[in-house]
């Protein structure tokens, strides 16, 4: 058997992080149990709690505009914590990490496929949300808000996708999805993400500034003028807090694994 | 290497806690060019929460909501005393027309939203993107509106020289009102009046169209609320679903059985008694005028509009005790009953007339804490504004402070301590004493030949600048356009040579007016105070009189007066190939009397397009 | 020497799988790590490949460090993993792989090697337990690699796969690559191997080519049809084992003489009497019995074949 040796095309390890970043995208794409959901979810409560049952007033903005930030950041945070969370820990478990470890891929290379393929579901949310809002919902923003709010959903992945390496590290294939779920959703209620944060309990207010979801929630909403008023930074601080709890839990358990 | 990770975990930490730290202590960098502090609690005060009175409890805001009612009050903060005196939250006017500063006036008067029901779209747009920047709107009332009402053609709507779409049959119904939604309407007001009620013939709808309009907003999720000027109306547009009447009738009685139907069909209605006052003939905002705590902060303008009233007509049913014993019976049946004004309609103006309702509503029956509910709490929930209307954690500090309690008298509520919109004090300003107008500053009464001027000079001052083209009294000429109201006409004059008879120069004025602004205008204009706009005494003239030739189009002359506000009294006037003289009575520029003319305007008519005319010789005998 | 593992000691919690273990691997030879479960064959290759460290020791693969990518690009892995990204097609994962080596095969030459051209477009999902065998040894062939590592390469193949799979490794280690592979099938490491390495406990027990491992255990095998009970074979000196194979019984002892004697003596009817050298499987059986026997009898008793 003798292969036809091939001096592969210009090998660089720029065309493996592509390669690897095109294949991990088509590869959760194909997953309707991932790739479904993450959007879907979102667009369904938008639809249902946004346009058809959302009126009034909440934050200073009609409850359509408001609910674009809240249920996008909702929808990012889902898109990164399965796909770094429960991906992660799927993907440990059945030994394809042990493979890929052992070949030559850049380790980088895997991460950065993986970020890539969460930012491009969380784009695609966003723009989703965002369509429905507009024909649906009647929602009218300045394009500087389109962009603000966009960018801040995009970017605002970034910490999730570090909380959920951190928990793929540390928990089984099996325990992933049930865990991830617990955290995600009350988590998304708690931080004000379905029901505004202006109109929940006064007790529940007191827990939100805890959770990373609550951080991103207002920024989003400060994109578009509803924020409840805290300053910038501290939401940035918090998250930025989260992301390196997550990357060092993630450390933590990858230098586990090497035994 | 744990160690590396511990310590790299309690980074993290840190950062987590300097952002939950930084997010309960509320903003850190103080607030740019905010003159009062974010922060602010009123002790031990009286509040009608929107739906009953708690007699006391001390009241804490923090960054434009609401943070607690009751409980003690946290030390450190601003304090503000609130024995003896009242908190409300702002008032809503669940029935207004709001352009130019309508809506700046209405806060003065303790008003922080207006329910709008006809005004042009493009300019409740304008104010709702204001009002959702986080900072936006703290000198204004908020406004929602209905944008473009739906009318017939030639039906109530039409007469105000707004170009406005119209429906005529009940198929275009689904597709007017989506174009009313696309244009941001958050409700959908239907008119169903055949004017029988003033005495009066106008155009109106018919119960099929009313039907499929009705049909089509509530499909949108959107309220479909009516007017109606009659009882006979109102039967039919409640029976046509609609979700609320935004006038009561007053030309023939309810009785229980129409009360229960209304209520049946879980419909509201928001009585406009003070309009209704007007058209019985009687100056309904003129009793506001005498009331030394409203006085002082009412410009002259609103004393015009409060001192109106519509035009008595033979055929005319209006009967208020009519109207007030229906909004009785409808209280009573349950139907939410809402406050609303109609302003500026004649005897009412934006903000003061909405005490003026809670006056009426008390006098129809309603009890004092009633009456106030339903213009906070009960259209606020009607009109699902779910952040304002009640003063409780969590919601908007929109808030009234008012000396003495409007639960036992409800006059009290004109007796304003202080207004916040979203936590921010307003700075209430007393209306400008009425400039006195100036005595006539000629004796002649030529305001320009346009002879001594060197010719084809061509002018375009911009506000504040002097003008080129000069007069003989008052500030002289200086262009004016429909851009001040966000219009794209416009406008240049220039001294051209040959006046008429033969006299040396003439004014020639041209530009092009364009379609779009609600009210569209271009041309030139002279000003007979050495300040612009200040108002003078020519009542001894009897008429302006100008020789003119142009492009033969229907132009027009704008008259203003400190009386009228900033809208003008009009003349038409059409000059032709050959010059002509025009002689226009003062008196035909109705409303006026000459002895408060602030200006006068030589503009295009309504029809856009490229204009040109020339004046000389302009004169006041 | 191309790879290295020099005093090695690896724990896990209270647990030594290897302990003190110095193993050196030559270029162009195809080895094979034998040992029951437990042995330490899993933790030698892991620490080969950079997978896990070493408690104590050093390991070098190339002369440098298994985790560099210099060595990984020089080595191609087939790991018992049960779980390849199922929604990407065969031809999708052996693109990405050849992706991570420098001069790899061409895609579709790699797919060819392991007989998946007609399945190439298939997701990998959608496969048969043998189709999924083959695109994992194609992701390990397809960079031209210096080293193979083939963990248990052919666990749940059928004969005739299992045969088809010997011919490639033949034709790989006679191209001149160096293969290391781990097996509990003796007829494999057998058929294949020039080397073979045997682990007991984490330690080396035994290491040499087949024959001379053969060799060291001086067994031979006897097969007749005889009335004898087992248990009566059984407890006959120096037999090692006895077993039924339908009528026949086979015999492993290390004094094959003085065995055949004793069933001529108590069986006068005995026929169809063979001998034969030791297999693989007997010194197997002999060199790990010390430790681990019980465990290697049962998995030698259970068919040889598990």
């Amino acid at each position: 058997m003798n292969g036809t040796i091939v001096q592969a095309a210009a090998w660089s390890p720029a065309r493996t992080y592509a390669l690897e970043a095109k294949y991990e995208f088509l590869k959760v794409l194909r997953m309707p149990g991932y790739a479904l959901p993450s959007i879907a979810f979102p667009a369904m409560f938008y639809l249902l709690f946004g346009i058809m049952f959302g009126r009034g007033m909440v934050g200073g903005v009609s409850m359509p505009i408001y609910l674009i930030a809240t249920y996008g950041a909702f929808g990012v945070i889902g898109a990164s914590l399965f796909a770094f969370g429960v991906g992660v820990a799927i993907e440990r478990a059945q030994g394809w990490m042990m493979l890929k470890r052992a070949s030559p891929m850049p380790p980088m290379a895997f991460f950065v496929a993986k970020l890539v393929t969460c930012t491009i579901f969380a784009a695609v949310v966003v723009g989703v949300l965002a369509a429905l809002g507009v024909t649906l919902g009647h929602v009218r923003l300045p394009s500087a808000a389109w962009l603000h709010l966009g960018t801040t959903l995009v970017l605002g992945a970034i910490p999730f996708c570090a909380l959920g390496l951190g928990l793929g590290y540390l928990v089984g294939p099996n325990a992933a999805p049930p865990i991830v779920n617990l955290i995600y959703l009350p988590m998304s209620f708690l931080s004000g993400l379905w029901i505004p944060f202006e109109i929940l309990p006064p007790a529940v207010k007191t827990i939100a500034p805890f959770l990373p979801a609550f951080h991103l929630g207002q920024l989003a909403l400060g994109a578009i003028g509803a924020g409840a008023g805290a300053p910038v930074w501290s939401h940035v601080a918090a998250l930025a807090g989260f992301t390196v709890i997550g990357l060092g839990l993630a450390f933590w358990g990858y230098r586990r694994d090497e035994g | 290497m744990h160690k590396n990770i511990y310590f790299i975990i309690a980074c993290g930490l840190a950062l987590v806690g300097a952002g939950v730290a930084g997010t309960r202590t509320g903003r850190a960098a103080p607030a740019a060019a905010q003159p009062a502090p974010r922060e602010f609690v009123i002790r031990d005060v009286r509040v009608f929460d929107g739906e009953r009175v708690i007699p006391k409890a001390n009241v804490h805001v923090r960054d434009g909501a609401i943070v607690s009612v009751g409980g003690t009050a946290p030390a450190g903060i601003e304090s503000i005393a609130g024995e003896g005196r009242t908190l409300l939250p702002g008032l809503i006017d669940a029935h207004t027309h709001a352009f130019g500063d309508a809506l700046e006036r209405a806060l003065v008067f303790g008003v922080t939203t207006e329910l709008d029901m006809f005004t042009d779209h493009r300019f409740a747009a304008t104010m709702r993107a204001e009002q959702q920047r986080a900072d936006g709107a703290l000198r204004r009332a908020d406004l929602f509106s209905a944008g473009t009402l739906v009318t017939s053609p030639k039906g109530h709507g039409t007469e105000y020289g707004m170009q406005i779409p119209t429906l005529s049959s009940a198929a275009d119904a689904p597709a007017f009102v989506d174009a009313r939604i696309a244009e941001g309407s958050d409700y959908i007001k239907i008119v169903y009046d055949d004017g029988a009620a003033y005495g009066m013939q106008i155009a109106t709808i018919d119960r099929a169209v009313l039907g499929a309009a009705i049909d089509a907003t509530k499909k949108r999720g959107k309220l479909a609320v009516v007017h109606i000027g009659s009882r006979q109306g109102a039967d039919e547009a409640i029976a046509a679903g609609a979700s609320g009447l935004v006038h009561i009738f007053a030309d023939a009685p309810a009785n229980e059985g129409f009360a229960k139907g209304v209520a049946a069909a879980r419909a509201f209605v928001t009585p406009t008694l003070s309009v209704t006052e007007s058209t019985t003939g009687v100056a309904s905002g003129a009793t506001l005028l005498k009331d030394s705590r409203l006085a002082p902060f009412i410009t002259a303008a609103e004393r015009t509009s409060l001192e109106g009233r519509f035009p008595s007509r033979a055929g005319s049913k209006q009967n208020l005790a009519i109207a007030l014993a229906a909004t009785k019976l409808l209280y009573d049946a349950g139907v939410p009953i809402l406050a609303g004004t109609d302003a500026p309609n004649p005897g009412t103006s934006h903000g003061s007339s909405l005490h003026r309702e809670l006056e009426l509503l008390v006098q129809a029956g309603l009890s004092p804490e009633a009456a106030l509910a339903a213009a906070t709490s009960v259209p606020a929930r009607t009109y699902s504004l779910r952040d304002r209307g009640r003063i409780a954690p969590g919601l908007r500090a929109d808030l009234v402070l008012v000396g003495g309690d409007p639960s036992r008298d409800i006059t009290a509520t004109r007796d304003i301590v202080t207004v916040w919109k979203r936590g921010v004090r307003l700075e209430r300003a007393k209306a400008p004493a009425a400039t006195a107008a100036a005595p006539a500053p000629t004796t002649t009464g030529l305001v320009s030949d346009f002879d001594s001027q060197a010719l084809k000079r061509e002018s375009q001052p911009l506000k504040g600048e002097s003008s080129d083209v000069r007069a003989e009294f008052g500030s002289g000429w200086q262009i004016s356009t429909d851009s001040m109201i966000g219009g794209k006409s416009t406008a240049t004059m220039a001294i051209v040579a040959g006046g008429a008879n033969g006299t040396r120069g003439a004014l020639e004025v041209s530009g092009t007016l364009a379609a779009g602004a609600a009210y569209p205008w271009a041309g030139a204009m002279f000003f007979p105070a050495a300040t612009p706009m200040a108002p003078v005494d020519l009542s001894k003239f009897k008429t302006i009189v100008f020789w003119a030739r142009g492009d033969g189009g229907a132009h027009q002359v704008m008259v203003f007066a400190a009386r009228l506000g900033n809208i003008p009294a009009t003349q038409p006037f059409t000059p032709g190939p050959e010059w002509r003289e025009f002689v226009l009575p003062l008196a035909s520029f109705s409303g006026i009397d000459g002895s408060d003319l602030r200006g006068v305007l030589f503009s295009a008519g309504s029809k856009p397009g490229p204009f040109r005319f020339t004046i000389d010789d302009v004169r006041f005998r | 020497m191309i790879a290295e593992l020099r005093g090695v000691t690896k724990t896990y919690g209270s647990v030594v799988a290897l302990d003190n273990l110095t193993l050196a691997l030559e270029a162009g030879r195809v080895t094979a790590i034998l040992g029951p479960n437990g042995a330490g064959k899993t933790s030698a290759i892991r620490l080969l490949l950079g997978l896990t460290r070493a408690t104590r020791g050093t390991v070098a693969l190339f002369g440098t460090d298994p985790r560099s990518p210099a060595a990984r690009r020089r080595t191609g892995v087939m790991l018992q993993i049960a779980k390849v990204p199922e929604t990407l097609t065969v031809r999708e994962h052996v693109h990405l792989f050849c992706s991570y080596y420098p001069s790899p095969m061409s895609v579709n030459a790699a797919l060819a090697a392991a007989d998946l051209t007609a399945v190439a477009d298939r997701r990998y999902g959608n496969l048969s337990g043998g189709q999924r065998q083959r695109v994992q040894f194609a992701l390990a062939i397809c960079g031209n690699p210096d080293l193979l590592f083939l963990d248990e390469p052919t666990v749940g193949l059928d004969v005739e796969a299992r045969r088809g799979f010997w011919q490639q490794i033949r034709g790989l280690a006679s191209a001149g690559r160096t293969i290391v592979l781990t097996t509990h099938y003796l007829e494999e490491a057998d058929a294949l191997a020039d080397r073979i390495v045997m682990l007991s406990a984490g330690s080396i027990v035994a290491d040499g080519a087949p024959h001379q491992i053969k060799a060291r255990v001086a067994s031979r095998r006897i097969r007749c049809v005889t009335v004898l009970p087992a248990a009566a074979i059984e407890a006959l000196a120096s037999v090692v084992s006895v077993r039924r194979d339908g009528s026949a019984t086979e015999i492993t002892t290390s004094d094959a003489e003085h065995v055949v004697r004793q069933l001529l003596f108590r069986d006068p009817g005995l026929s169809g009497l063979e001998l034969s050298g030791a297999g693989l499987e007997e010194a197997f059986l002999t060199l790990t019995s010390s430790q681990a026997g019980n465990e290697a009898r049962t998995m030698v008793g259970a068919g040889g074949m598990r």
